[in-house]
């Protein structure tokens, strides 16, 4: 068994996989990744599934390992024993070597590890802050920290960097679509005005400070939210339901940020600037689609390059055919 | 709300004929096999999918199917929860005896007189909303408390609520109860689930 051994945790580090799914009627957040973009692409080039649990990193980190283990880091500047490695790379360490982890641009890395071990907690290897459970322990990682991997044996998958351009995700536009309550809002033009986001944000939620918005009313019977909503208390300042929020929520739900931006939140630090741009229900879903057809490619990619594999279309319908020689 | 969410609603109020079209709604989506999850509420049920499994268009097709009247109500299992109401374990139920005009033995048994039932879950897991509670309603305080114990026993307004872990809370608390609230090595982890019906058991 191989193992990383966590230095410095930064300031919130914490296992995630794609999320807890089917508890949410209890109660239950969601949680996984911040930057759902960031975290599987690096779940892919350390030859992980898309939703495989990894370390979500927040500001800087450090960490040494024992063992071999196959590794990748997205989007943070990477220094592997204070050699700076290029992005978007995922490559082989071995006993002794030490990874650092800057965050020089966002403010979220995702150091995927293949064969990172988790213990599964109601269907999940999720850090579940709120309750205290999954993830390692139920908390975050400290200094000291060992976390097992299976020994990366006989390497199939070498070295390798892919070609991607994530730059989008590091820009202030956040896409929204109206939400449940937009109608009760009395200055719709001020949601698309500057706001900055506030030191209290984390994992839960992000505050917003800028122009109040006026609602004719804040309160509402609490209903089920989701990552992304806008929601509005009597202070008129906004507040976005990020990963670990609660699931039902009785403030006025004026908008929602659409699935393909909520990794651009998930890169902002406090004192970042956003600004909102009103989309189409009908723009956000095919954004939706368009967002995650595009990992599908960069899985095909990497998951194939090792292999002589091509798509074919035949009769209008894609196959895949991959070429083996007949030994 | 968005490309991966749709709420059915039952109107804008907290009232038991919401409550009963929530309850046969959330039967009625249990008894299919759905491609999705839902959250239901007060008034209302959040459906979540993921718009690469399920259609829009079909969840809206399978909500036209909903015929509440075709829903059989079922049994409501009743959970007792054992309470040590005051002192130590109730900080606020002189307050709220009071606002009530009651002894703190009135009231004890007043509050453990009703059958509650939950009519939705939330704000943190496992923390169920409970219905049932008649008398004076009463305020939250205006200041949360930083510390509450898990097991604490709540009111706000004419709900009342147990809170399954150590958190910040602006509840009244009147008692507190040693059942295990939430418990990860169980499935279901939540003691509580919507439509269960809840009896407070002075100890």
């Amino acid at each position: 068994m191989a193992r990383i051994i966590v230095n410095n945790p930064g300031f919130l580090s914490t296992i995630q996989d794609g999320g807890r799914f089917g508890f949410a009627r209890y109660g239950l957040p969601r949680s996984g990744p911040m930057d759902w973009i960031s975290f599987e692409i690096a779940n892919l080039l350390a030859g992980n599934k898309r939703n495989d649990p990894l370390i979500e990193i927040t500001g800087d980190f450090e960490a040494t390992f024992e063992g071999r283990a196959f590794v990748s880091v997205v989007p943070g500047r990477t220094i592997l024993n204070g050699k700076s490695l290029e992005r978007f790379s995922a490559f082989r360490v071995k006993s002794g070597d030490t990874l650092k982890i800057f965050c020089d641009r966002g403010f979220r890395s995702y150091l995927a590890v293949n064969g990172l071990q988790i213990e599964e907690v109601l269907s999940s290897k999720s850090t579940c802050l709120p309750a205290r459970f999954g993830g390692f322990g139920g908390r975050k990682l400290l200094s000291g920290d060992i976390i097992d991997i299976i020994e990366y044996g006989n390497s199939e998958i070498k070295d390798r960097t892919l070609v991607c351009d994530i730059d989008r995700i590091f820009g202030n536009a956040v896409r929204i679509v109206k939400g449940p309550q937009w109608n009760l809002l009395k200055n719709p033009q001020t949601l698309e005005s500057e706001y900055t986001i506030s030191p209290d944000s984390n994992r839960i939620g992000y505050n917003l400070e800028g122009e109040r918005l006026d609602l004719e009313s804040y309160e509402i019977v609490s209903e089920g939210m989701i990552a992304g909503a806008i929601q509005v208390p009597p202070d008129g300042l906004p507040i976005i339901m990020m990963a670990d929020h609660p699931v039902t929520g009785g403030y006025s739900k004026v908008a929602n940020v659409i699935y393909a931006d909520l990794p651009v939140l998930g890169q902002k630090k406090p004192s970042d600037r956003i600004r909102f741009e009103i989309v189409d229900l009908d723009i956000a879903r095919k954004l939706y689609m368009k967002y995650k057809s595009w990992i599908r490619a960069i899985e095909f990619e990497l998951c194939n390059s090792s292999k002589d594999v091509y798509r074919v279309n035949v009769g209008g319908k894609g196959f895949t055919v991959e070429v083996k020689e007949i030994g | 709300m968005g490309e991966r969410a749709i709420i059915v609603k039952f109107g804008d109020e907290i009232s038991p004929d919401a409550h009963k079209m929530v309850i046969a709604l959330d039967r009625f989506l249990a008894g299919l096999k759905t491609l999705f999850e839902w959250i239901p509420s007060y008034a209302s049920v959040t459906i979540f999918y993921d718009p690469e499994v399920i259609g829009h268009e079909e969840i809206v097709k399978i909500i036209g199917q909903f015929r509440p009247e075709e829903i059989e109500e079922g049994e409501k299992e009743t959970i007792e929860v054992p309470v040590m109401y005051g002192s130590k374990y109730g900080p606020d139920i002189e307050f709220v005896s009071d606002l009530n005009k009651m002894t703190v033995e009135e009231f004890i048994k007043f509050h453990s007189s009703f059958i509650y039932e939950v009519w939705m879950m939330g704000f943190m897991p496992g923390f169920a909303y409970l219905y049932g509670y008649t008398g004076s309603k009463v305020p939250r305080l205006e200041r949360p408390r930083k510390y509450v114990m898990a097991g604490s026993v709540g009111i706000a307004g004419n709900q009342c609520g147990i809170y399954p872990f150590d958190s910040p809370g602006g509840w009244r608390i009147i008692g507190r109860t040693e059942l295990k609230i939430f418990d990860i090595h169980k499935n279901p982890p939540s003691l509580f689930d919507l439509g269960k019906r809840v009896r407070f058991i002075p100890v």
